[in-house]
């Protein structure tokens, strides 16, 4: 009772359930992990500004790695409270036994933090644990950075145990880890900007997967990384007619058109998420028209599937769900006739 | 000490609830028992239940959020709820464009919980009839699964001598043990060759958990002829949970009559190609039963004056084979010509087994005795 209104007043986040096996669970009361049973143990969970390479660094508010000076990124973290002189790991800040105030911890979380860390593409695996980032950092040289699922750098015998090739124009180079195992670096033919690419990788204890990246410069190991463009929902009130939704609909089908072809695939899912509500806002007006109800649905899932498939970057499954996406669109102005 | 948490107190009437929720990346502004449960329970229910055929109930926040990513797939690739199609036909178990949104959302979006509701315990299965209480009731042998079994299937032959020379609205399945009845395909073994000259025996049910249970049309009805067998050929399965025990059913058919002047209804299979129709038809079902998956098919009519309509249009689905009742009885003149066309590139995913449309005679017809 004290806790919680100590939380109140102080605006603490609300305590979250977490195992400690299974950090990806997360629940609202105290109970055990509905994977392995272990009981669980409280967490508070908080959007922290941190570095994307240094996830040591932790602060409430924007700055600059104090490490390396790159732009600190949002990540969601967990935070703790712990004294000097006690071990114990607290959910709510307390007074030391000095007298002093607890210190304050952040710990990443998984899937906490998809922010590229040598500037250059970085995707999700579809075995959603790992990830994988791939950076063209002068001409001739593409590497592919590997992090497990806290997008901590994988170890330098899982690097060295991961295999690869890129695929460039018909030619297949191989992948093969640096001295350091940082990296799997593979030579390619120099090429001019637009540079696209694919990249077969197997990591340890995976299957191979497919990555495509599309590169117009070189990748800048400390750059200031971009953050995305917030996701607003348009403006679908009840006094929008028809047309100007689907004229909407169009801009951003012609959005997601335009980031496939330059595989910026990070930008597909604003204007698909987008998409799918512009197209659900018309049927809840043209339900009663012949196929419009079909057709919105194939738009709402296609639409999703950009959304999926951008984050995890494989060109194939991207440009099959553009393919149904358009028919979709399609199908919709065939309805609305 | 208590003066600083009186204090305390005294803030808390005045500032209210702290922050936005940051516990977890919650994007979704649907909770699931707010927006997501009232689809689970209308979509989902029959099968995702405790009790119920599917391998986990979807009824509850704690049975349902760990599921989340299996949910958004299954939803995502169609595959879930089975049976998804598009056309003239009838498809209660379809998801609509709003609700795939809601559930996904929810799924990607931190499967926020939301307000419980108030008193209810989770649903289990019942076991009672879709269609009211049947006519007659027909019991069958008990079926038992021996720990470590896992599938069998089971084919009953009954001679109903009540039924001889009736004709029939509908058959329907009430499960013993709803949790390993797979599926139940009930036909009619009649002494006479078919009308289209197939070799197969017509089906006058095709059950499965969770599909629509209908009634033939009015005035219409399946016939069955003097010294005709009913079929019964029962597929049981386990989900995990009854993997190490013995599992046993006893489930009972229950028939719903028709009167003398129904209209009869036969089956034209596609199974050998397009077939062009002698007389004047209506068609009021379409049984899909292929095995290649995820294939493309479309059953369609062209009428004598050329024009083409599509009856049907989905992916298929081995699993779930499935007769689908059409919205309203679709008019087909003689010289309407029925065709399926399967889209694969494999030659294998032409294979047109199993695909028949149900039709009855356009003029009324007497029953067959």
């Amino acid at each position: 009772m004290i806790a919680f209104l100590l939380a109140v007043v102080l605006q603490l986040p609300p305590l979250s359930w977490t195992c400690p096996m299974h950090p990806e669970v997360v629940e609202e009361a105290a109970g055990v992990c509905p994977i392995c049973r272990m009981t669980l143990e409280p967490v508070r969970l908080d959007t922290i500004w941190s570095c994307p390479v240094h996830s040591v660094v932790g602060q409430r508010q924007p700055g600059r790695c104090p490490i390396c000076r790159r732009d600190l990124v949002q990540v969601t973290m967990a935070i703790t409270w712990s004294c000097p002189d006690d071990p114990t790991v607290r959910a709510e800040p307390t007074r030391c036994g000095d007298g002093s105030a607890a210190v304050e911890r952040y710990a990443p979380r998984p899937h906490g933090n998809h922010n590229p860390q040598h500037g250059g593409a970085f995707f999700m695996a579809p075995d959603n644990w790992h990830h994988l980032e791939g950076a063209y950092p002068r001409a001739g040289i593409f590497r592919v950075y590997l992090y497990d699922d806290y997008s901590k750098p994988l170890a330098r015998d899982e690097v060295r145990r991961a295999t690869g090739r890129v695929l460039l124009n018909s030619q297949e180079v191989p992948f093969a880890a640096n001295v350091d195992g940082a990296y799997l670096e593979a030579h390619i033919p120099p090429a001019s900007f637009p540079l696209s690419l694919t990249a077969m990788v197997r990591f340890p204890t995976a299957n191979e997967f497919r990555f495509d990246f599309s590169f117009t410069t070189y990748s800048d190991d400390a750059p200031s990384p971009t953050t995305a463009a917030p996701f607003t929902a348009p403006v679908t009130t009840a006094g929008t007619p028809t047309t100007t939704l689907v004229h909407e609909l169009h801009e951003r089908a012609a959005r997601i058109a335009s980031a496939v072809d330059r595989r910026a695939y990070s930008e597909i899912w604003v204007p698909a998420l987008e998409a799918k509500d512009l197209a659900l806002a018309v049927e809840a007006r043209a339900a009663s028209r012949e196929g419009v109800s079909a057709a919105v649905k194939e738009i709402v899932r296609a639409a999703w599937m950009l959304d999926q498939w951008g984050d995890l970057g494989d060109a194939q499954q991207i440009a099959d769900a553009h393919t149904r996406f358009t028919a979709a669109v399609a199908q919709l102005d065939v309805a609305l006739r | 000490m208590e003066r600083r948490f009186a204090s305390i107190a005294v803030l808390l009437l005045v500032l209210g609830y702290a922050r936005a929720n940051a516990h977890k990346p919650i994007t979704s502004k649907y909770t699931f028992n707010q927006d997501v449960l009232p689809i689970f329970h209308g979509r989902c229910g029959t099968c995702h239940i405790d009790g119920g055929i599917a391998p986990m109930s979807l009824m509850t926040y704690r049975d349902a959020y760990p599921w989340a990513e299996s949910i958004r797939s299954e939803i995502l690739s169609g595959h879930m709820p089975p049976g998804d199609a598009s056309g003239l036909v009838r498809h209660p178990a379809s998801l609509s464009a709003r609700e795939l949104d809601t559930v996904l959302t929810w799924a990607t979006g931190g499967t926020p919980e939301g307000a419980a509701p108030t008193g209810s315990a989770a649903p289990t299965v019942h076991s009672e009839w879709p269609l009211g209480p049947p006519d007659l009731t027909l019991t069958l042998p008990q079926v038992t699964l021996a720990a470590g079994e896992l599938e069998t299937t089971r084919v009953f032959v009954l001679r109903a001598r009540s039924l001889a020379g009736r004709t029939i609205r509908a058959i329907d399945l009430l499960p013993g043990m709803p949790a390993i009845v797979r599926r139940a395909v009930v036909s009619v073994r009649s002494p006479a060759p078919p009308r289209d000259g197939s070799a197969h025996e017509p089906v006058i049910a095709l059950w499965l958990p969770g599909a629509d249970a209908a009634r033939t049309p009015d005035g219409t009805a399946f016939a069955l002829p003097e010294g005709s067998e009913i079929v019964a050929r029962l597929s049981y399965k386990k989900t995990w949970k009854y993997e190490n025990h013995e599992a046993s059913d006893q489930s009972v058919l229950g028939v719903y009559l028709s009167d003398e002047s129904a209209r009869t209804i036969d089956r034209i299979s596609l199974s050998a190609g397009p077939v062009t129709l002698e007389d004047d038809e209506d068609a009021i079902a379409v049984r899909v039963d292929v095995g290649r998956a995820d294939v493309a098919l479309t059953v369609h009519a062209t009428l004598p004056d050329g024009s083409r309509t599509v009856i049907v249009s989905l992916a298929t689905q081995p699993e779930w084979p499935r007769r689908f009742w059409l919205r309203r009885a679709l008019s087909l003149p003689r010289g309407t010509r029925l065709e399926a066309t399967l889209q694969g590139s494999d030659p294998a995913d032409r294979d047109r087994t199993g695909i028949a449309v149900d039709v009855m005679p356009a003029r009324r017809r007497a029953a067959v005795r």
